[in-house]
């Protein structure tokens, strides 16, 4: 692939914790191969709630995706598997007074068909979806019904929790669809990043699928996938998501996790200010936990709405009472200062042990690792490329073929040592 | 291709690197100091460049280059019971290693090489790989760190003959004048390695705060003739004059 002399002058330019961070959400993210098995899936899946036996044939209107999958920020859950949410949206044909019973347990019914079908014991009934669990991953098909005279595929969600008589059936508004696409639209990528991350994207997904190339289902990764064309704030997002899914693993498991839509719209409402992947992780960090702050000062909960629907409350189940907000605000100052540090001068070892503090140990290590090993590889063959004044290497293009024309480029050596008595001498 | 004199390579490092600085500068010598950043961390470096090594009938034993990190002191880092690799030893001042940066069986570095080039990146290669081997044990750079021959002294030939050690003698107090008088430095061995500690140069010390011993300066610099032991320097032939 040819790269600019300009996009190899601009990524060069990445500091070392920029490269890292990138790293890290390239491998908590779901991989380019990944993601085309999640799509392969959600056709699979809208096929068969229409099929001809099914309860819903023919009453399936729209069949879309929406949450972290419809915006590329879809995270790992767990620090200790790789298991990916899913989410999609089955807007059905029916009326919008209808029992949300109904609704949630045909679609169930639907998916599980009878006993011995290819989902049947791979579907679980929750409160307003179904879910369906696949290796590494799982779909949640959330049923909707459209109301009329509002914008495009706003719609009514439905609550229903059978098991607990006390809880109420709920409709309420949501367009998670109209989200979406507000949400695009205010984190637009920036080109040169958006390649740097995709071609990162790619390359890592290629050395995990080598690893794995004996593997039945192992497809050739493409050498594009737009959907990885991302901008800094959707990777900035995708790590706060991680580090919410790990501290509150960790500390905090009985609490409900303040919802992905929620600090998603904060994201959102806070791009385009930074010029740099670890400032704009910081400010938005920064930025969330002034807005929550304020709103604990003032003894309120957060409040958040959907910018494409007004009825479509992100803070409808979270935070529950102040004593989840005043967590929340423990933890994200605890975060940001953990981002001060790590944008500070700092050396390999703390860096990486407050990257597996904040993303998990795993990813952590494979980034640092990856990157001195880029570099040692660059050492033994072509020599590195470094850039002039304080000789940083730039993490950016380590390891790669390519670079910028401004870098220096030095020959190859390899490290000796001992002590100077025992060295040949050479007159 | 000559060898490149101090002001060349002083040329070259500045138009590289602007923040280092010449330290300390003579006809056959240059020490610049400055800083570079490999990933996050930055390391102040101290280069020592001996543009000649050979006077007459004498020569340095050092290298004609010498990377000495100055802050932090990277020898304090050392992973308890490992033994920091790609280094030159010293033993007398272990936090104060020099960095070996190229393996002599294949290549060896002199002064028809730029430092700016050559010296100074691989010293941030050396630096990044530095801090990943205190991460995991591992120095991921490529090269060979033979076995580590501690308190293991060289023994040069010896000579019996009272002529040749005259002679000897003779040649080492003249060329050690010489040298004195273009560095500005006399003495004995020790009390040159004691003047220079206060002198302004401050060639071999890692800061010029910290009080270190001529002791442990010896390995740092050592002016050698061929063939003597380092027990036969004579003091008295030395003394400042």
């Amino acid at each position: 692939m040819n790269y600019t002399d300009r996009y190899l002058r601009d990524i060069a330019n990445y500091s070392a914790i920029d490269v890292m961070l990138a790293d890290v959400a390239v491998r908590i993210q779901l991989s380019p191969t990944d993601y085309q098995r999640a799509v392969d899936h959600y056709h699979a899946i809208y096929e068969w709630i229409e099929r001809d036996t099914s309860p819903l044939c023919g009453l399936v209107l729209d069949f879309y995706t929406q949450g972290g999958f419809a915006i590329g920020a879809t995270v790992a859950r767990h620090a200790t598997d790789d298991e990916f949410d899913i989410d999609v949206m089955a807007q059905l044909s029916c009326r919008t007074d209808v029992d949300p019973e109904l609704v949630l347990s045909t679609l169930d019914e639907a998916i599980r068909a009878e006993s011995g079908s290819r989902y049947h014991d791979k579907a679980d009934r929750k409160t307003r979806c179904s879910t369906v669990y696949y290796d590494g991953m799982h779909l949640d098909v959330t049923p909707t019904v459209r109301v009329i005279g509002t914008n495009e595929k706003t719609g009514l969600i439905f609550h229903s929790k059978p098991a607990d008589p006390r809880e109420p059936k709920l409709a309420l508004y949501a367009n998670p669809h109209g989200f979406a696409q507000w949400f695009i639209q205010q984190t637009p990528p920036d080109q040169n990043f958006g390649a740097f991350f995709e071609k990162r994207s790619l390359d890592y997904d290629r050395s995990r699928m080598a690893l794995l190339e004996k593997r039945a289902d192992a497809v050739p990764v493409p050498d594009h996938c737009p959907a990885y064309h991302k901008s800094r704030a959707v990777i900035a997002l995708q790590l706060i998501k991680r580090w919410r899914n790990l501290a509150y693993d960790k500390r905090h498991a009985n609490r409900r996790l303040p919802p992905s839509v929620l600090l998603a719209f904060y994201v959102a409402s806070h791009t385009n200010n930074t010029a740099s992947l670890a400032e704009e992780l910081s400010f938005q960090v920064e930025s969330t936990l002034a807005i929550v702050q304020t709103a604990h000062n003032q003894g309120k909960k957060v409040f958040a709405r959907n910018p494409m629907c007004q009825d479509d409350i992100l803070t409808d189940r979270w935070p529950e009472d102040l004593s989840d907000q005043a967590v929340f605000i423990r933890e994200l100052a605890d975060f940001a200062a953990k981002l001060r540090r790590l944008r500070g001068d700092i050396s390999l070892p703390e860096m990486q042990r407050i990257l597996e503090d904040l993303f998990g140990e795993k990813p952590a290590r494979s980034a640092v690792k990856d990157h001195v090993q880029r570099v040692a590889k660059d050492v033994g063959s072509a020599g590195t490329r470094l850039m002039p004044g304080r000789a940083a290497i730039p993490a950016a293009v380590a390891g790669g073929a390519a670079a910028p024309s401004n870098a220096l480029s030095t020959p190859s050596h390899r490290f000796f040592g001992d002590h100077p008595d025992d060295i040949p001498k050479r007159r | 291709m000559t060898y490149r004199s101090v002001d060349e390579q002083d040329a070259e490092i500045r138009r590289l690197f602007p923040d280092f600085r010449l330290a300390a500068h003579g006809d056959w010598i240059g020490v610049w100091e400055g800083q570079v950043r490999p990933a996050s961390k930055t390391y102040t470096i101290r280069i020592v460049y001996f543009r000649r090594r050979f006077f007459g009938g004498w020569y340095l034993s050092n290298h004609y280059v010498t990377v000495h990190v100055v802050d932090p002191l990277i020898g304090k880092t050392m992973r308890d019971g490992d033994d920091l690799p790609h280094i030159y030893w010293n033993d007398r001042a272990p936090d104060w290693p020099a960095l070996c940066l190229w393996d002599p069986d294949e290549m060896f570095w002199d002064p028809e090489m730029s430092i700016a080039t050559t010296i100074i990146p691989w010293t941030s290669e050396w630096l990044l790989f530095f801090e990943y081997w205190q991460i995991s044990g591992e120095f991921l750079g490529p090269g060979r760190h033979p076995r580590r021959r501690r308190n293991a002294c060289p023994k040069p030939l010896e000579t019996t003959d009272p002529a040749t050690r005259a002679r000897r003698e003779r040649i080492r107090n003249d060329e050690f004048h010489r040298i004195g008088r273009k560095t500005g430095v006399f003495g004995s061995y020790l009390s040159m390695g004691a003047a220079l500690r206060d002198c302004s140069l401050q060639l071999f010390s890692p800061s010029s705060k910290d009080a270190i011993s001529a002791e442990i300066l010896l390995p740092a610099t050592s002016i050698l003739s061929s063939g003597l032991q380092r027990e036969e320097y004579s003091h008295s032939a030395w003394e400042r004059a």
